[in-house]
């Protein structure tokens, strides 16, 4: 606790505020996640919260640059602190924003960080299961990473019944509406279809108001699942027979979308969980590989609100990143004089200070 | 990153400190240990969740003493924490019901439910709520365990032998739990011995040529037979039995009870395949 400076407080999340702060050494700006105060007179209360858990536990194996960066835990009196990397804004805002425009390029760039974080998070056998436009955080560099990893748990293992009630309804997908208790890493997929969608629409894609619902827009979207489509469907715990419906072709709905995109979001949203995308495999697609090249993460739009801020605090961080920079390199001049005091050296220390100046 | 401690830690390790001597911190662990295994298969907890559990009780009392910490607060604790880490969650409740029947029996007491209306069943569940908070504390979060378990089916499959041979190995991976091999050597290790001692017990043949079959496991005949013997000589010791280290005049008047369980027997209902 000693170690930070409380700033301000930022934000509610599932389980406790999150304030910013200082790191007092370095200066950093971090966010603070504070952990709901164990209380023992509380009859439901199961020690420290387990999705807390969760999340400690998950993140200090992924360490990726499209996933948020746990710094610190630690615990003070009867809380517990994480510490994250400060970041900005969430793509929810950006949206929502209707100052910004999203071209291709834009939507490209955040496909592309979108996925290079869930193939980090598959790939070490971890299903984010929580996927939706308000837990996709911005860095003050432009970087999307994924956060919330409250939902995320691992998977491989093939006998473990996991929970059909997972991800927001907008993004769950169909075989957890239907009631699977065995599902893979295709109901991230399943999220990520409708988050490019919903960048490309500027509003959710599929909006249910329930579960039936959901599944009632789903159909009316993308057709009826049936046997031929999807063998197997018709054996989950909660299929209901809808009504058939013919498909919205994509292209009649997203009439600026390139061909490559619309191709890879119908591998995307598709019905047989088995025969969705992979991660790995829509990082491969030529959406990414042909047509405008993505963003630059620097160069993505920034939501109204945060522009004045943060070319502020972008500035500020070069000018402290070059201050220390150049701290260190002194430290470094000092050093080498003071071990080997010979001519040579002091001459090279002189040149690169030379440099420095230049 | 498995944590590991050297010889020296556990022999002089916190209770020494505090005037325990090695054969009742022996005896305690054993007793911890063997509450938690039966507590996991009351809960219904897969063997991996139980072991975890273990190895954490065993790491805390690397750090701190038995006199400052009770086995039998920290042994619902250690089972506590790799619920959560491990999965499959349990409830506080269930786990405070779960050792209590366990402590009635072993000390042969009446079988009650415990009283949720009672300060007494409050003050349990706050004393195990604070040894998860501190466990965590004490290891800061870190509570990642590289389990033996998952080498040996591996190792079972490419030895190709008997399925009496992978339970017998099972068993003695779960006997090596009540010993600190756990904490001080790699996993691969722990298992190839209990393969080792398995496979002596059986009289099955493992290829020692043209390379000896431990090689291909990442470990030495040195390491093997340093766990193997440890394992042994859980075997020669006396049933473990709680002893009360915070008022040691009872403790002399107790005396190991008599129970059915013996730590030569432990095969637990968990399958090897």
């Amino acid at each position: 606790m000693d170690k930070y400076n409380i700033e301000a407080l930022i934000g509610e999340g599932t389980y406790g505020v999150v304030s910013r702060a200082t790191v007092k050494s370095t200066g950093q700006t971090v966010a603070i996640k504070k952990i709901r105060k164990i209380l023992i007179q509380n009859q439901t209360d199961d020690g420290i919260n387990f999705s807390a858990i969760r999340e400690i536990k998950i993140l200090q194996e992924l360490k990726h640059d499209n996933i948020v960066n746990l710094l610190d835990i630690f615990a003070h009196k009867s809380n517990v602190y994480l510490v994250f990397e400060l970041m900005q804004w969430d793509l929810q805002e950006v949206i929502e924003d209707k100052s910004i425009i999203l071209k291709p390029a834009d939507i490209k760039s955040y496909m592309k960080m979108l996925l290079q974080g869930i193939e980090a998070c598959h790939r070490n056998w971890v299903l984010h299961r929580d996927l939706k436009p308000n837990n996709l955080l911005m860095s003050i560099s432009g970087d999307l990473k994924l956060a919330d990893f409250g939902l995320a748990r691992q998977y491989g293992s093939p006998n473990k019944v996991f929970s059909p009630q997972a991800v927001t309804i907008f993004y769950r997908a169909p075989e957890l509406l239907f009631g699977a208790k065995s599902y893979g890493p295709s109901v991230d997929i399943w999220s990520i279809g409708c988050i490019f969608a919903e960048l490309m629409l500027r509003t959710p894609y599929l909006p249910g108001t329930g579960e039936i619902d959901q599944l009632r827009k789903i159909c009316s979207a993308l057709g009826t699942p049936n046997e031929t489509n999807w063998p197997g469907v018709t054996c989950l715990p909660n299929y209901i027979k809808f009504t058939d419906h013919p498909a919205t072709p994509f292209k009649q709905l997203f009439t600026a979308a390139s061909d490559e995109a619309i191709d890879l979001i119908s591998k995307m949203l598709l019905f047989n969980p088995s025969n969705r995308i992979s991660a790995a495999d829509a990082l491969n697609h030529p959406y990414f590989n042909s047509g405008v090249k993505h963003t630059n993460p620097t160069d993505l739009p920034v939501p109204f609100a945060k522009r004045v801020s943060l070319s502020q605090q972008r500035q500020v961080l070069a000018q402290v990143q070059q201050q220390l920079l150049q701290q260190q390199q002194q430290q470094q001049q000092q050093q080498q004089q003071k071990q080997q005091p010979e001519p040579i050296q002091i001459d090279s220390a002189e040149q690169t200070q030379q440099a420095q100046q230049v | 990153m498995n944590l590991y401690f050297s010889d020296e830690e556990i022999q002089n390790s916190p209770s020494r400190k505090d005037g325990i001597s090695f054969e009742i911190e022996d005896n305690l662990r054993r007793y911890g240990v063997e509450v938690i295994q039966e507590a996991g298969i009351l809960l219904e907890l897969p063997q991996a969740t139980t072991v975890t559990g273990q190895v954490i009780f065993h790491r805390f009392y690397c750090r701190k003493s038995l006199k400052e910490y009770d086995v039998k607060t920290l042994a619902m604790g250690s089972l506590f924490v790799s619920t959560k880490f491990a999965e499959p969650p349990r409830k506080i409740r269930d786990i405070l019901n779960v050792f209590t029947l366990i402590w009635q029996k072993k000390e042969g007491l009446p079988i009650e439910y415990i009283d949720t209306t009672k300060q007494a069943y409050w003050d349990l569940k706050g004393d195990v709520i604070a040894a998860e908070f501190d466990i965590l504390k004490e290891f800061g979060f870190l509570m990642f365990v590289d389990l033996p378990h998952k080498y040996i089916l591996n190792y079972m499959k490419l030895l190709e032998r008997s399925k009496e041979l992978a339970q017998k190995s099972w068993n003695y991976l779960n006997d090596s739990m009540r010993t600190t091999v756990t904490i001080q050597y790699k996993p691969e290790s722990i298992a190839a011995a209990s393969i080792f001692l398995a496979s002596r017990m059986l009289g099955t043949q493992l290829p020692e040529e043209p390379y000896p079959w431990w090689e291909l496991f990442d470990t030495t005949k040195e390491e093997i037979e340093l766990i193997s013997f440890e394992i042994n000589k859980l075997y020669s010791k006396s049933p473990p039995y709680y002893i009360d280290v915070f008022n040691p005049t009872n403790s002399d008047t107790a005396s190991p009870i008599t129970s059915n369980t013996t730590t030569t027997t432990t095969t637990t209902t968990n399958d090897t395949t």
